[in-house]
This record gives structure tokens, C-alpha cells and sequence, in this order.
């Protein structure tokens, strides 16, 4: 089943790899910076070390940020999952042209221009009390992820035959069992899928982050910010570094799965 | 009726309507459903029958009107108080379990013990003929095992009405067949009330005790299916459950036993039986194409025709002819012995008894 690769094929795949290669390679500038041995923003010049990995983890200057973001890409998340997937299975339950409607104002948070969202909500919490306050910046970062859980689980419940709601009912189910036994076990990739989004988003979140909070919220995105307006501290490229680390190995994680599971399904 | 002795509520449907704006998709429906009767809602698409059985069901809230089931309303019961086993066009099963677990849903809801839910459900699927494929994935299963598989979880929890919406609707023809006679068995066995939607006559005719006709939201005839076909009320009954030919005139003179009625081809006497002609009256007489004969003597009516059409289709012949006003009769024949067909373009006469006849309201 070989066949001859045609010229114009090794071509494209060439090319493919330096657009590849221009797209990733800034990104891994960070690896060599972050191990220089100086204190300031250097390629390192023979010698290595790692101290402004030290720096990130010891002390609160770099772990309390990272705290911060992650309680807040948690928190944002489960709520953006809730919300979104809540939306998305009433309105496919309500179904039609009324469903329709809805579902593009589902959607406002991703199509409106984030400065705009930052402005409303910052003018909002502060009304509200929210402002700089954890609770404010998860419902922000909520606000945000909602339409991907949504456009994810949205997504799923399309394939899924709205009919089976009604047989579970004439089985004895209530409504809500009926989510919890029958709908949300087949859309959960989307709601796991749109999770994930939602948490990335929150992960990186800058422009509203900086409208909703000041002193007592202070996100990594926010601390990288501020770091690099400051002072250059090369443990902004040593974070960096651990971050592409972590994606890569998440990454690979899902790969190797994909792999097995394909695998273990063709054998069967 | 039924092999065992039929025990449970009988069904009552009083007045039932449901509007949809101006469209009534039921509008003033009767109905009595007798315990462990296999009951078949037959009629086109749109004429309400789903609407109606899913209003049984409780997913159709009705605009007016009562359904009881042994004499308690159940109008604001929702359907998972109603306790109906249900099988939906489709089948509706849960893409993300088992066989087993989609049979065992409903008991697992009722919190029966777990070696109880797995006899059952070893029961109910023995019934069906599937316990071999317990542990299958649904999306595994073809058309009629699904379908099956959708009728052992409608069961399992010993529902006393079965509600089915067009059960066989994806089934090719033959499995079809053979599944009619699995689920009419599968009645005589458990002995439980049936009620079964379709718009296939011959499925309607071959499994149901009785036949409700349904036309534009409304219920047109209720019978057992022979009576049904032999004594159709109306225009709509005759046409809809087998082919008729129809017949109208005004009736010149008539007594208890014979209408003559005067047409566009002369004479027809007609034997008076359910709808009563009397002289003066327009009629519509319905005359089901197997009853009519080529030829012979000393039959009531005769009617001097044209064939159109003769195909042979084995078991018997399928001839149209014109007739001398125009219009148009089809006409089956048996074909049992060496007979020639008539050829095509040539002149026969039409012969059929006054009692071959049946006088039905035009609507």
C-alpha cells in the first residue's frame, strides 16, 4: 500500500514545519533564560543554574499568584461547567426557534470585545461589592468560560436522540434524575471539554482581571504582568518554563491515552 | 380475548382535546380501553394518534378533557407517576449503558435489590430472546434487537398498560412479520393492556383485539378489525383500511332488505345492512375490489366496463376498467384455475352481489 510521495508533498510538509517552527520557537526562548545564572534577563554564557526556579517556590511572591489562579481557575470553572451545561441541556430541551435565540445571548461573553466585558464588570462589582474580591474574579472568569461549555455540551446533546429524556420518565425517573442518569453521562466529553476551556481561559485572563481586582486578588497573568512593567526578573521566564512543561506533559498524557484506548479498541 | 384472564384498570378517555393554536390535534375523543386488550391507534400522519398516546403517556398536556385508568384521573400525574411501560418510535435506548442496565433502569429507580434487579431483568430479556446479549452496547444491536430490548425495559417492571408509538416504524417488511406475531403472542402471555400506534393497516389488522381509525384528531371508527373492514362507516374507514371502489347515486325506492340506487352505469341493487338507505337519500356505496367478478350469470348487478389495466401477480390477477359514465373500478381476481386474463382494451361485464355493498357516509 506504499505510495511515491510526489515532490510537491515533502514541499508542503516542509513548509509546514517552518511555519511550525517561526509559530513555536519564541515560546521556547524562555527554556535557556530561565536558567541563566545572572539577575537580570540574560542568555546564560556556559554556566546554569536554578536559582529563579528557587525563587518561584520558595516564598509568597510567586506561590501566592499561583494560588490565587488556581483557586480562581477552579472556582470559575466549576461554574462556568454548571451554567453552561445547564443552559445548553434546557435549551435543548425547550428546543426551536425560542432555544435559538437564547443560545446566541449564551454566546455574548465570547463575541463581545473583553475590554468591553472588563469595563461593565468592573463598574458592576464595584456596586456590587465585588470588586477585588475572589468571589467578583471567578464570576468574571465564570462569565468568560460560560459560552465554551456551553458551544462544547451544545455540541454533544446535537447527536444525542432527545426521546431517551422521555423514556426515562415513562421509567420512573423525575426530571432532574433524568439529567443526572441520562443526559449528563453522554454529553460528559463536552462538559469536560468545554471545562477545560474555561479553565485555560481563566488560567491567562488579563484584560478583565485588572478591571475587577487590585491588591487582594493577584493572578499569575497579573504577576507576570506587573513583573515585567517593573523589574525583568528572569523567574518570569522560569515560571513561563514550567508552564510550557506542564501543557507538554499534559498533552502527551492525552496522546498516550487517545493511543491506548484506540489500540485496545482494535483489538477487541 | 386474552389467554389469561385479563385483570388491571381499564382506560377512559373522555372529551379529550389538545389545540396547538387553531390546530386541534385531538378534538373530542371517547375512547374505552378494556383490560388486556391490545388496542391500535391506526390512521395517516398528522391525524393525532401519536399526540393521543402521548397524552396516555403524560408528555401531551391535554387542552380539555380526562383520562382515567381504573376510574382515577391521572390528567395531572406526571408521566414518571403513571407507571406505563412505553416504547418509542426509535426505541429511545440509553446509548451509554448496557443492555442489561438499560433493562434494569426502571428497577434500579424503584430501589430494588440488586440480585432481584438481575433476575428480572434476566426474565425480562429471556421473554424477548435476548439474554445472550445482556452485556452488549445498544449501538451494537440491529433494528430488531433494539426493538426488543426496548420492549423487555418497557416490561420489566410488570407495567399493567403497555403504550407502543409505531414499534415497527424502522423495521424492513419480513422482520416486521415476524415480530407482529412475537408481540401479539407476548400480549396473549402476559395478558396486560396494549395500546399500539401505527399507520400500517396490516400490522393494525394483524395483531389488535380492536382498531380505532384516526382522522384529523378525531377517532372515525372503533371495532374489532374484521367488523372494521366488512362494515366501514365511512368513506374515509373504507378507503383507509383496505382498497374500496365507491359508488354514488340517490335511491329510487327501498325497504328493509333491498336499496336500489340509481348511478351514472344504471341500476345497482344494494342488500341493506348497518347504514340505512331510504328512497330519496344520496348514497355512497363502497365495494371492495376482491368482490367483483367478470362475468357469470345471475348476479345482482351487472356493469358493462373496459379494461384499462391486467397484471398478473400470482396469487391473483389486479384489472382496472372504465366503466361507461367513466369511472374507473379496480377489481382483484383469484386466479385458481387455468383462467385467461382479460386483455387490455377489451369489453367485460362486471358482475357483484347486492350484499357485496356496504352503504357508507360520504365526509
Amino acid at each position: 500500500m506504499q505510495s511515491r510521495r510526489s515532490p510537491g508533498f515533502w514541499l508542503l510538509i516542509t513548509l509546514v514545519w517552518i511555519v511550525v517552527g517561526f509559530l513555536l520557537a519564541p515560546m521556547f526562548i524562555t527554556v535557556p533564560i530561565s536558567l541563566t545564572p545572572t539577575r537580570f534577563v540574560s542568555m546564560p554564557d556556559g554556566e546554569y543554574s536554578l536559582r529563579h526556579y528557587e525563587t518561584v517556590f520558595t516564598g509568597d511572591a510567586w506561590l501566592g499568584p499561583l494560588g490565587d489562579s488556581a483557586m480562581v481557575g477552579i472556582g470559575a470553572t466549576l461554574i462556568a461547567t454548571f451554567v453552561g451545561g445547564a443552559a445548553a441541556i434546557g435549551l435543548w430541551r425547550i428546543g426551536g426557534r425560542a432555544a435559538r435565540i437564547i443560545g446566541v445571548l449564551a454566546l455574548m461573553p465570547m463575541i463581545v470585545p473583553p475590554i468591553v466585558t472588563a469595563l461593565a464588570l468592573s463598574r458592576a462589582w464595584v456596586t456590587l461589592g465585588l470588586f477585588d474580591t475572589v468571589i467578583g474574579v471567578i464570576l468574571s472568569h465564570a462569565i468568560l468560560g460560560m459560552p465554551f461549555v456551553f458551544m462544547t455540551t451544545s455540541a454533544a446533546l446535537e447527536g444525542l436522540d432527545p426521546r431517551i429524556v422521555e423514556a426515562a420518565r415513562s421509567l420512573g425517573a423525575g426530571p432532574f434524575r433524568v439529567v443526572r442518569d441520562v443526559i449528563v453521562p453522554n454529553v460528559r466529553a463536552g462538559l469536560v471539554t468545554g471545562g477545560l476551556f474555561a479553565f485555560m481561559i481563566s488560567w491567562d485572563e488579563i484584560i478583565v482581571t485588572l478591571f475587577v481586582s487590585s491588591r487582594s486578588v493577584f493572578t499569575l497573568p497579573r504577576k507576570i504582568w506587573s513583573d515585567i512593567r517593573d523589574n525583568l526578573d528572569p523567574a518570569v521566564a522560569a515560571v513561563s518554563t514550567l508552564m510550557i512543561v506542564a501543557t507538554l506533559v499534559a498533552a502527551t498524557l492525552y496522546l498516550a491515552r487517545d493511543l491506548l484506548r484506540a489500540r485496545t479498541g482494535a483489538t477487541r | 380475548m386474552t389467554a389469561t384472564p385479563a385483570a388491571g384498570p381499564d382506560i377512559c378517555l373522555t372529551g379529550l382535546s389538545k389545540h396547538y393554536g387553531p390546530f386541534k390535534a385531538l378534538d373530542n375523543v371517547h375512547l374505552t380501553v378494556a383490560p388486556g386488550e391490545f388496542l391500535t391507534l391506526l390512521g395517516p400522519s398528522g391525524s393525532g394518534k401519536s399526540t393521543l398516546l402521548m397524552a396516555l403517556a403524560g408528555f401531551v398536556e391535554p387542552t380539555r378533557g380526562d383520562i382515567t385508568v381504573g376510574g382515577r384521573s391521572v390528567v395531572a400525574l406526571a408521566p414518571e407517576k403513571r407507571d406505563f411501560g412505553v416504547v418509542f418510535q426509535g426505541y429511545a435506548l440509553f446509548p451509554h449503558m448496557s443492555v442489561a442496565d438499560n433493562v434494569g433502569y426502571p428497577l434500579k429507580i424503584r430501589r430494588l435489590p440488586k440480585p432481584e434487579i438481575a433476575a428480572r431483568v434476566k426474565e425480562a430479556l429471556a421473554l424477548v430472546q435476548l439474554d445472550h446479549l445482556a452485556k452488549r452496547n445498544p449501538k451494537q444491536l440491529s433494528g430488531g434487537q433494539q426493538q426488543r430490548v426496548a420492549l423487555a425495559r418497557a416490561l420489566v417492571f410488570s407495567p399493567e398498560i403497555l403504550l407502543l408509538d409505531e414499534p415497527m416504524g424502522a423495521l424492513d417488511k419480513k422482520l416486521r412479520g415476524d415480530l407482529q406475531m412475537e408481540l401479539r403472542q407476548l400480549h396473549r402471555k402476559l395478558g396486560r393492556t396494549f395500546v399500539n400506534v401505527t399507520h400500517d393497516q396490516e400490522e393494525a389488522m394483524a395483531m389488535s383485539d380492536r382498531i380505532a381509525i384516526m382522522r384529523a384528531g378525531r377517532i372515525e371508527q372503533v371495532g374489532a378489525p374484521r367488523d372494521l373492514y366488512d362494515m366501514p362507516e365511512t368513506r374515509f374507514v373504507a378507503d383507509f383500511l383496505g382498497k374500496s371502489n365507491f359508488l354514488e347515486g340517490r335511491v329510487r325506492q327501498a325497504d328493509a332488505e333491498i336499496a336500489v340506487v340509481e348511478t351514472a352505469d344504471g341500476m345497482i341493487r344494494h342488500a341493506q345492512r348497518g347504514l340505512v338507505l331510504r328512497a330519496g337519500d344520496d348514497a355512497l356505496l363502497a365495494l371492495r375490489p376482491q368482490k367483483i367478478g367478470l362475468g357469470g350469470d345471475g348476479a345482482d348487478n351487472e356493469l358493462p366496463a373496459v379494461v384499462e389495466t391486467a397484471i398478473f401477480l400470482g396469487t391473483h390477477a389486479e384489472i382496472t376498467a372504465r366503466t361507461g359514465s367513466g369511472l374507473v373500478l379496480g377489481i382483484n381476481l383469484a386466479i385458481d384455475r387455468a383462467e385467461a386474463l382479460p386483455d387490455e382494451g377489451t369489453g367485460v361485464t362486471l358482475t357483484f352481489g347486492a350484499a357485496s355493498t356496504t352503504a357508507v357516509r360520504d365526509d
